[in-house]
Order: C-alpha cells, then sequence, then structure tokens
C-alpha cells in the first residue's frame, strides 16, 4: 500500500502519523519534556526570568502556578509558555504577590 | 536594650514596578531601628535595574543594608549594582560585616550571597569533575568568610544576612529535588559555631518563613512571597521586660 511522490515512496503507515499525534509522536515531544522545556524557557528567557513557576500539563492543556510580582510579569509568563509549547491552551494560574501592612513584630 | 530588624527579600524590581516598593516604606522608623534587604533585589541583575532599586531604598530614616541574590548576577552587573547601592548610601556585604549603633547598643551585621550544595547528609561534596568541585568549593570559601567575620565581631547582637538558606525548614513548599539549587548546611555550621541571634535568607519563594539551625539559631525567611507582607520586624533583646 504505498504510492510515488517523485523519488519518494510514502507508506500509509507513515502518512497517518500526522493524524495520530498521541500515539505515535516522537518521544521528544512527550508531555514530560514540554513541560520541562516551558519551564527552562521560564527561567531563562529575559522576558520572565521567573525560577518558581510550576508547569503542567493534562490533555492539551498547560497550567501555570506560581506568584509574580506584578501584572504585566503575570501576561509574559503566559505569553513566553503559550510560544515554547505551540498548540496546547495556557491556563494561567499565576497570582501576583499581594504585599499587605508591615504587622506584627516578632519577638525573639 | 533592644534592636528592631526590618527585613524583606526577594523584592526583584524592575522598570515595571518602579516606585511601587517605595510607598510601603513609609513609617518604617516607627517600626524599625534598621531594615536589611536578603538579595534578588532586582530581576536582570542589570545596571538600569539597580538603580531602580538604589531609588527605592535611598534616604530612609533608617539604615539600609543589604546582601545581592542570583537574580543581581545574571548580567554580570554585581559589581556595579553594589557601587550603585553603595551611592546610594545603602551598605553592600560581600562576605564581611558592617557595624551600627544605635545609642550605645550595637549591631554587627555579617553576610552575603551565599550559595547552594544541599544539607547534611544529601549534599554535593568537592569531588570528581572541576566544575562540580567549584560548585562546592564557592559554599565552603563563603561559609569560611563568614565565620571569620563573625568571630572579629563583638557586639551585642549579631544577625546574619544571606540571599540562600542555611536549613532545610524554611524551605518547604519548595520541590525537594531542588533543594540543593535552595541553600547549604554549610552556611549554618559556620555560623552555629561562632553564635548568632538571628539568621535571615531569601530566594525560596514558595517556602515558609520560620525555621532554626542545628545549634538553636533563628532561621527567617524573608522571600516578599513568603511574607506576603512589605517587610518583617524581628526584636532582639525581647527577653528583656523594658523593651519591645
Ligand atoms: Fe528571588
Ligand atoms: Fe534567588
Amino acid at each position: 500500500m504505498s504510492h510515488e511522490t517523485g523519488n519518494h515512496t510514502v507508506s500509509h503507515e507513515a502518512a497517518s502519523h500526522e493524524a495520530v499525534p498521541h500515539e505515535d509522536a516522537p518521544h521528544g515531544d512527550a508531555p514530560h519534556y514540554v513541560a520541562a522545556r516551558v519551564q527552562r524557557a521560564l527561567a531563562e528567557d529575559e522576558r520572565t526570568y521567573e525560577l518558581g513557576i510550576r508547569v503542567d500539563i493534562r490533555g492539551d492543556l498547560l497550567f501555570l502556578r506560581g506568584q509574580v510580582e506584578g501584572d504585566e510579569r503575570r501576561l509574559l509568563v503566559a505569553a513566553v509558555a503559550g510560544e515554547t509549547a505551540p498548540g496546547l491552551k495556557v491556563r494561567n494560574e499565576v497570582t501576583v504577590v499581594e504585599v499587605r501592612d508591615p504587622g506584627e513584630e516578632e519577638t525573639l | 536594650m533592644k534592636i528592631r530588624v526590618a527585613a524583606v527579600g526577594d523584592v526583584h524590581l524592575g522598570e515595571d514596578i518602579r516606585g511601587r516598593y517605595r510607598r510601603r516604606l513609609e513609617g518604617i522608623e516607627e517600626r524599625a531601628d534598621v531594615l536589611l534587604l536578603a538579595g534578588d533585589l532586582t530581576r536582570h541583575g542589570t545596571p538600569e535595574e539597580g538603580r531602580i532599586v538604589a531609588e527605592e531604598f535611598r534616604d530612609l530614616p533608617v539604615p539600609v543594608v543589604a546582601v545581592l541574590g542570583n537574580h543581581d548576577y545574571q548580567s554580570d552587573a554585581e559589581d556595579e549594582i553594589a557601587e550603585l547601592l553603595g551611592d546610594a548610601g545603602i551598605r553592600v556585604l560581600t562576605d564581611d560585616s558592617t557595624v551600627l549603633d544605635f545609642g550605645g547598643v550595637r549591631l554587627g551585621v555579617v553576610g552575603g550571597k551565599g550559595f547552594g550544595g544541599g544539607f547534611a547528609g544529601k549534599c554535593a561534596s568537592e569531588f570528581g569533575e572541576p566544575q562540580m568541585k567549584s560548585f562546592v568549593r564557592h559554599t565552603r570559601e563563603i561559609a569560611e568568610l563568614w565565620h571569620k567575620a563573625l568571630k572579629g565581631l563583638d557586639t551585642d547582637y549579631r544577625v546574619v544576612l544571606s540571599h540562600y538558606s542555611p536549613v532545610k525548614d524554611t524551605l518547604a513548599g519548595e520541590p525537594l529535588e531542588i533543594y540543593p539549587f535552595l541553600g547549604s548546611y554549610l552556611l549554618a555550621e559556620a555560623v552555629d559555631s561562632e553564635g548568632a541571634d538571628l539568621f535571615l535568607h531569601g530566594h525560596a519563594h514558595a517556602g515558609v518563613e520560620k525555621g532554626v539551625t542545628p545549634g538553636g539559631l533563628r532561621v527567617r525567611n524573608v522571600a516578599l512571597p513568603v511574607l506576603g507582607r512589605a517587610y518583617a520586624v524581628y526584636c532582639l533583646g525581647g527577653e528583656d521586660p523594658e523593651s519591645c
């Protein structure tokens, strides 16, 4: 079951490969590695430099959790994650650090 | 005979949040005698961000002592940042000490960035590849310098100011796998052998505030996300009924 395209012979198995990404995707794209890649991008991309963001992938959803210091940084985290893992829907659960008044002192 | 120490780390200032921290420092002189900054003052570690930090913490009614954190090293401009802060009247510790006098009560502050390596029994050692050796050596040399600085410090109170943690206690909430990058027991060991009143650190954003070294020294993680408040205040000399 194959057909000729110029000099290339394309089998049906290979052609159907793209249509079933989950079963046959190269192991380098396992969610585990994608999450690791996103986490590294968040730490090393100069737009973010965020080291403490937790990245979890469930199906086609990419969850981001952690805290940043401002609204703009929260949006940048989602942008960098989205660029690093195109095709996944980003669920940005990162929050902005809430800073209250100094409050009670502790006596040592 | 009391001294009130205000402390915060990991403010990670940058252009986008310029001026926001300054407001939170209003009235600090009523709450504290000194402000200690536990590193990661910037996000990118650029001189531009260093200038923002200097503006934010300059000319306060209380003295300010700081150490740098790993983020402040990211752009290889740590010396320039330290100089900018110094020009703004902020004393930046680089594995040395400073003494502050509050009406005859003297506070010694020792410290620097610190570094990682892990905790007793589960840590890296100076063995094998040169990269591994230099990683652990960096922490060991820092610990030795702090030990020496503490030894030479004859003050009423002694506080150690670091970015990295000396204990696991204050890391609870961080993934176990990254503990070796969050601190080293060598920092605790060096301080325990000389004694001090308080060990302050930051860096572990997902950790907890309170811990103690094996020698019984109180440890406080003052990373801003941990505190959730502008700064913490610790009153040294609390046993004195006249104080705090
Ligand atoms: Fe930090
Ligand atoms: Fe840090």
